[in-house]
């Protein structure tokens, strides 16, 4: 819960300085994350940063952190709904009693936006991840060292919900 | 413009390639090599009738000529930190027993299994591999023989011996539904360097319901446990 709280810390410097961005909050089985679009600016692709707690290594706690940076296109946008793609690429730090490992990932959404109001919207995106990393696990005993080759790897398929508002 | 800052997004796909580690040997280090079998990955039920293949949970360890435990080698995550999906209250007692009794540290539920709150990190820990594990070991000391034992067990691997159905208390209750069925199979042999390969033998199958740490003989009321693993080899690198 500790790093939920963080995490909403970490995006209440930029409410200050938004015009028409977005803030954005979203939930997966296996993370939650939120988010910072910047949108005011005159380029079809956005920006958008994401911070969030996720439970993708060897235990089931929501103790590993990642930070992502996307680049998000909106295909079609109606009063509504739309429809948007986005790339992304962040760094996962997994975090259990055992190791403490880091990851490079990446991977491209596509998203369903309804626009609830001008400023409040739900989305749902689905795509695909790719993170994976061969690590050397060694363990150091009175009696032997043991080293093996492990392996962390991130859940190929993204899929979660959310809400945003807009600034 | 679109085209220029998409490939410097996309460049990040270069940073995500992982190079892969290996393992270097010296002079008496050993090698153990697990080489999967017909039956290492098993179908585990998830919802709707989606069913996912699963690994089986494993323990090496090592023990004294004499049957004392040592230490453990390795030990996959999921029972390490009672990391399980699905699996409700059920502690899996019934999982790798005679590795949690010959360990012998009971925790406070009065089990030999390792807790969320008191994980096992003694010893290199893992999700269970897809494919063929080595680890590489290399002892302190290596006047004195020891003992490799290794144990392997997949959860729902009934069949007519140990069914889904059996009553707790009966000799073939296997933890019930998500229990193991089939019980946990063990592998053996001693390590004394006088020879440059050991290959692990099939000792016994261990208590089905998880409430001991024996080990029984009786293979014909296994099928598909004894195909988790084709072979578990102990090399003596030179």
């Amino acid at each position: 819960m500790r790093y939920i709280y963080f995490l909403i810390l970490c995006l209440v410097p930029f409410l200050d300085c938004m015009a028409q961005n977005q803030l954005s909050v979203e939930l997966s089985p296996n993370k939650f994350a939120v988010g910072y679009q910047y949108n005011n600016f005159n380029f079809p692709i956005k920006p958008k940063i994401k911070i969030g707690v996720s439970n993708q290594d060897i235990d089931t706690g929501f103790n590993d952190i990642f930070i992502n940076a996307s680049a998000k296109m909106q295909l079609r946008n109606r009063k509504n709904f739309g429809f948007y793609s986005q790339i992304h690429s962040g760094i996962y730090i997994a975090n259990n009693a055992q190791y403490h490992q880091n990851l490079i990932f990446w991977g491209s959404d596509f998203g369903f936006n309804y626009n609830i109001t001008n400023e409040h919207q739900l989305f749902i995106e689905i795509g695909y991840q790719s993170g994976k990393k061969y690590y050397i696990e060694s363990y150091h005993n009175q009696y032997f060292t043991a080293i093996s080759i492990e392996k962390l790897v991130l859940s190929p398929i993204n899929l979660s919900v959310g809400y945003c508002i807009n600034f | 413009m679109h085209i220029k800052i998409l490939c410097f997004l996309l460049s990040f796909i270069g940073i995500g390639a992982c190079s892969n580690p290996s393992l270097s040997y010296t002079n008496n280090n050993l090698k153990i090599e697990i080489k999967t079998g017909a039956h290492w990955l098993h179908e585990f039920p998830i919802l709707f009738g989606i069913k996912k293949e699963n690994p089986p949970q494993f323990a090496i360890w090592l023990e004294d000529t004499l049957g004392n435990y040592l230490s453990t080698i390795y030990v996959t995550s999921k029972i390490a930190n009672e990391s399980w999906l699905a699996n409700g209250d059920n502690r899996r007692q019934e999982a790798l027993p005679h590795w949690c009794f010959q360990r012998g540290v009971k925790y406070t539920d009065g089990l030999y299994l390792p807790t969320k709150e008191n994980p096992f990190t003694d010893c290199i820990t893992g999700a269970t591999p897809k494919t063929n594990k080595t680890i590489q070991l290399d002892f302190e000391k290596v006047d004195e023989p020891v003992v490799i034992k290794a144990e392997f067990n997949h959860s729902t691997d009934w069949n007519d011996y140990f069914p889904e159905k059996a009553k707790k208390g009966n000799a073939n209750y296997s933890g019930g539904k998500g229990g193991s069925g089939q019980p946990a199979i063990v592998y053996s042999d001693t390590i004394d360097y006088q020879n440059s390969v050991y290959q692990l033998e099939l000792i016994g199958r261990s208590s089905a319901d998880g409430s001991t740490g024996d080990l029984y003989n009786d293979f014909e009321k296994l099928t598909s446990a004894k195909e988790i693993i084709e072979s578990i080899k102990v090399e003596v690198v030179e």
